[in-house]
């Protein structure tokens, strides 16, 4: 009888403990709030295969999920981490929605006996997302946004065969380049979607701890 | 048999175990109202994202705002092709008539120009509020997903009002269910 009860206790045990934001931000307001440019999250091998950065390809030859896997973290990353830093007081400017030339849209409808069916195809141009730093302070400063968040999820050996990944969020000011504040939080990867999603939400409440507390809703860090 | 009567009941409470109730948080801006506004295209062009953009569109409409659709506004001219085609095949007994109707239009449409004339459209027409809905699941346990529309002034980016709400889902539901009702509570929590 006593095992019943030390079994759930075991096995809460084996839980990963939820990591824990490291956060820099130096004081006053200046950079609490305002619109800035964000991009999307890069992924960086580092000393491990490259192919880990790739979610989609780590589950080849695996059972699919019913959902199939993306091939990077960002659409595990950003939206989090997105919502989070909106709630903190930051208007968000996408740099992968931001075309820099215009596509070409053709709706196309075609009717045969009754029958009918309708297309649409809009050219894929390059985006914000798609040019160098430098270019993207340069495309910044041109829309009056103060600052550029990136966002880098790496991957790292850990020992004993283990990975662990870490997330870094960092916004730079467009005029001096120099970084306003860093948020990182980092982990033993405890599965290619659990860790993504748990990191994004540990950068995103360090980030609302610091610089909008009223916001936050549960723990803190 | 009463410890088995024990263990039904368990399990039983067990599968009506109720969810927590939804975290609702907003927050107000400055007191100057924005009367025309667009919902930004977000980078997520999912039919889940299109989906609950619709929905916040709709509401925000209810409420009185001038919702700008920038899938629905011609950014210039656009140029339409019709063609028609009959066919009438008089080889048979009887005669017999085919007739296809083939229309193009083509030409860029608000949601596809480059961000600086975007950013020059939107205040040609008066649009002096962006918004933005966004969703996201959370791990954990029990999962959790998180939506969230915000409105902000167009000339300065400060904030005029947005809405944040925190619902308990079952691993169970389809992610687009509970997106939409992350942001239908959220959107029953907004000041109006």
């Amino acid at each position: 009888m006593r095992g019943l009860a030390v079994l759930p206790l075991a096995l809460a045990g084996c839980m990963q403990a939820a990591p824990h934001a490291i956060v820099q931000v130096p004081p006053g307001e200046e950079y609490a709030a305002g619109a800035v440019l964000v991009m999307p999250t890069t992924c960086v091998p580092d000393g491990v295969d490259p192919v880990l950065c790739s979610p989609a390809a780590v589950t080849v030859g695996q059972p699919q999920p019913l959902t199939p896997w993306p091939t990077s973290y960002a659409p595990w990353i950003d939206p989090t981490l997105r919502l989070k830093l909106e709630f903190a007081g930051y208007t968000l400017a996408e740099g992968a929605a931001m075309r820099l030339e215009t596509g070409e849209r053709t709706d196309g409808q075609t009717v045969t006996d009754g029958s009918s069916y309708s297309t649409t195809t809009v050219t894929a141009g390059p985006t914000v997302a798609d040019l160098q730093p430098g270019d993207v302070r340069v495309v910044a400063k041109s829309l009056g946004l103060g600052g550029v968040v990136t966002s880098t999820f790496t991957i790292s050996p850990a020992g004993f065969g283990e990975i662990r990944a870490d997330l870094v969020v960092t916004l730079w000011d467009v005029d001096s380049s120099a970084a306003r504040w860093i948020v990182r939080c980092g982990e033993r990867m405890y599965g290619y979607r659990e860790t993504p999603l748990r990191l994004a939400t540990c950068v995103g409440n360090g980030v609302l701890a610091a610089l909008a507390p009223d916001n936050l809703i549960g723990e803190a860090l | 048999m009463r410890r088995a009567a024990l263990l039904a009941t368990l399990a039983t409470a067990a599968c009506g175990v109720e969810k927590m109730p939804p975290i609702v948080m907003q927050r107000q801006g400055a007191a100057a109202a924005v009367k025309r506004v667009a919902i930004l295209p977000a980078e997520c062009g999912t039919t889940v994202c299109k989906g609950v953009d619709a929905l916040v569109a709709a509401d925000l409409a209810f409420r009185g705002y001038d919702v700008v659709d920038l899938d629905r506004l011609a950014a210039i001219e656009r140029r339409r092709t019709e063609v028609q085609v009959s066919v009438q095949d008089t080889s048979g007994p009887a005669m017999t008539t085919t007739s296809t109707r083939t229309v193009t239009v083509t030409g860029a449409m608000l949601s596809d120009v480059d961000v600086w004339s975007l950013r020059a459209e939107l205040a040609a027409m008066g649009v002096d509020g962006l918004v933005r809905v966004r969703t996201a699941e959370l791990e954990g346990w029990p999962e959790r997903v998180e939506a969230m529309v915000r409105v902000t002034r167009t000339a300065d980016a400060s904030l005029v009002w947005s809405t944040l709400c925190e619902i308990e889902v079952s691993v169970l539901d389809l992610a687009n269910e509970n997106a939409e009702r992350a942001v239908r509570c959220a959107l029953a929590g907004a000041a109006r």
